[in-house]
């Protein structure tokens, strides 16, 4: 499904503040895994998802979706395949549209946009049954601008956006961080019941370790650029908080897990 | 009362400018700098190929090659500079299309020249193309090159001076005679109605088709995409659209509608100038502010568009106001850039200080 090889990326390349983001980065994935991804501030977690994305090219290595090498491709034409939340709440919508609006924009991702009419009837019948699903009653605001949503109910909406016409990979960076804790837990829930429902190859980036062990059947965990840890099925179901801080420890040279890291 | 008549329909003819700028400034959120140079843009090709092609059709050469010479003649007299040369080629490639075409049922159009409408309807229709072809520069310099949209407004509106001149032979100015036709006189002798009436009644035509073009246009899968850009560029590109071009497209659209206003006021006041853009940019602002502050409790986009004609005339109105007040105050003409200047400056101050110092009111020191 998707397929890193040998992928590097280093920021301010030649200078002095040269970073080395991501070192000889593989990583396959299977369809239909849902791999949550932890590492403290700085592993390379985001810069990941990013040249994923496409919102900076690679330095080198490739980047396979389904055998297709879309490794130079540009970040909108990896749309087509690609569903992400991103972890500010202000990023995933246009505050100045309209929540159906918004839908429509997301209902188009991957086709050709043309001269026909931005919204059509039958749509909006679409769009209201699934905001009733997500319980936050926005199918009765639908003609609302999405600026005027709490952080939560735009994560939410969000969401649904990414995954409207089915995304063949899902990336989500820490799309629940900005949330309190009761609004986060709910994204979550919605997030769990979506990837189900839908079989979604999915990436998830977070701090809550409890969370990476609760949800999808594989964990990876990031250090300097690195892959340090990769678990899936059983063995990951049977992780356990301290088990994650002392794989960190180990593989970190003895470093202790950082106050993020363990924020659980 | 004329006056305020006349005014106004020179407030809905630039009011078309308006609306372009609104395309950039509203809905990209850019102020594109290139609108001082499109709008004289639109206004020098559509003098010179009026009075370029219409002496051509008044000496009766003959013929779509000759036509094509004498606008060439008109708009450089030689092929010295590129600038010039694309220029040449376009009048030409238009003017024989549309002697061929649009003008193929009148009488002169049968003996070879083309007759007023036509040479009317291909000085605006080449007006427009110029115009989105300076759009289209500043697009690519800014999308493709990267350059900060406000700098590469200023290279081409720089540039389009030298161009301007270029097209109208270098001369600064051409002035048409008593007796050349235009848009404007064509619709006089059909109506019988005044020059102010005409003027008026075709502006709000013109501008009311725009205005529903756009609206269509902003309602569409493209134009939705169009507007995303300007209010969330990441998350649009997130969802599959290359933002470049939409940004580039907005450009062209934009400088289209310009150019095509300043191809109706060339017609509207008989003579095209070099300098006849200068502070378009910051009139346009204006007209939009006082706009918004006229109709602030407007949301649909429909209406937002028609604030902006209704801006534009207000503007208009306001000008001929404090320019026919009584001696001592009555405002020196010199003096209007400055009031525009200050209009806008003041619509972009008033938000700020206001939060300032609701900031500032709201302190306690416990
Ligand atoms: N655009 C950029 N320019 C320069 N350096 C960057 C850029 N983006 C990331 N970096 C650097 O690359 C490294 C990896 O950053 P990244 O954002 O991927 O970390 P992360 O694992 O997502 O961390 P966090 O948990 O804080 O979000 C960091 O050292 C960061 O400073
Ligand atoms: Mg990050």
């Amino acid at each position: 499904m998707l397929t890193l090889a040998n992928v590097n990326k280093s920021f301010n390349r030649g200078t002095v503040n040269e970073k080395r983001a991501l070192e000889d980065i593989g990583l396959h994935l299977d369809e239909g895994d849902f791999v949550t991804v932890i590492g403290g501030n700085g592993a390379g977690k985001s810069t990941m998802l990013n040249v994923i994305a496409g919102v900076y090219p690679v330095d080198s290595g490739t980047i396979l979706i389904d055998d297709t090498n879309i490794s130079l491709w540009p970040e909108h034409k990896r749309a087509q395949f690609i569903g992400r939340v991103f972890q500010d709440p202000m990023r995933g919508t246009a505050s100045n549209m309209e929540i159906q609006e918004n839908l429509a924009l997301a209902l188009r991702r991957g086709h050709r946009r043309g001269l026909s009419w931005g919204i059509r009837a039958a749509e909006k019948e679409l769009y209201y049954g699934l905001l009733c699903k997500l319980g936050l009653g926005l199918q009765e605001r639908m003609g609302a601008k999405a600026g005027l949503l709490s952080g939560g109910q735009r994560q939410a909406l969000t969401l649904l956006m990414a995954t409207l016409e089915r995304p063949k990979l899902l990336l989500l960076d820490e799309h629940t961080a900005a949330l309190d804790p009761k609004t986060a837990k709910k994204v979550l829930e919605l997030t769990q019941e979506i990837v189900g429902e839908q079989k979604l190859t999915t990436l998830m980036v977070t701090h809550n370790m409890k969370d990476a062990i609760a949800l999808g059947n594989r964990l990876i965990m990031m250090h300097e650029g690195r892959i340090i840890y990769d678990v899936r099925g059983d063995e990951k179901a049977q992780l356990r908080v301290d088990d994650l801080m002392r794989k960190f420890e180990e593989a970190s040279g003895g470093e202790f897990a950082n106050d993020r890291m363990m924020l659980a | 009362m004329l006056a305020f008549t006349s005014a106004i329909a020179q407030g809905v003819l630039w009011g078309v400018m308006v609306l372009g700028v609104y395309i950039t400034y509203r809905v990209l959120n850019i102020a594109d700098l290139t609108v001082d140079g499109s709008f004289a843009l639109g206004g020098c090709v559509c003098a010179a190929i009026t009075m370029g092609m219409g002496e051509a059709a008044n000496s009766a050469a003959a013929g779509a090659a000759t036509l094509a010479g004498a606008s060439g003649a008109a708009s450089g007299g030689g092929a010295s500079g590129a600038a010039a040369a694309l220029a040449d080629a376009a009048v030409a490639a238009v003017a024989a299309v549309g002697g061929a075409g649009v003008g193929a049922g009148t009488a002169q159009a049968a003996s070879g020249a083309p007759g007023p409408n036509t040479v009317i309807l291909v000085a605006v229709l080449v007006a427009v193309l110029a115009g989105a072809l300076a759009g289209a520069v500043t697009g690519i310099l800014h999308t493709v090159f990267e350059i900060p949209a406000i700098l590469a407004g200023i290279l081409t509106q720089i540039a389009l001076w030298s161009v301007n001149l270029r097209i109208m032979g270098g001369k600064s100015n051409i002035g048409f005679t008593r007796t050349t036709k235009t848009l404007f006189t064509q619709f006089m002798e059909l109506t019988g109605m005044s020059q102010t009436a005409v003027a008026l009644a075709l502006g709000l035509v013109i501008a009311l088709l725009l205005i529903a073009g756009l609206y269509y246009f902003f309602g569409t899968e493209l134009g939705s995409a169009m507007r995303a850009t300007g209010n969330n560029e990441d998350m649009i590109r997130a969802l599959g659209v290359n933002t470049k071009y939409t940004k580039f497209l907005a450009f062209v659209i934009s400088n289209a509608l310009v150019a095509l206003s300043g191809a109706l006021v060339c017609h509207s006041q008989k003579y095209g100038d070099v300098g006849m853009g200068t502070g378009a940019i910051v009139i346009g602002l204006a007209a939009i502010v006082i706009g918004e502050v006229l109709f602030v409790w407007v949301r649909s986009f429909l209406w937002k568009l028609v604030s902006v004609i209704v801006g534009s005339a207000v503007y208009f109105l306001i000008r001929a106001t404090v320019l026919q007040l009584p001696p001592p105050i009555r405002m020196n003409p010199n003096d209007m850039k400055l009031m525009s200047a200050v209009i806008v400056a003041l619509a972009l101050c008033v938000p700020v200080g206001l939060a300032k110092w609701k900031q500032w009111k709201s302190y306690r020191e416990k």
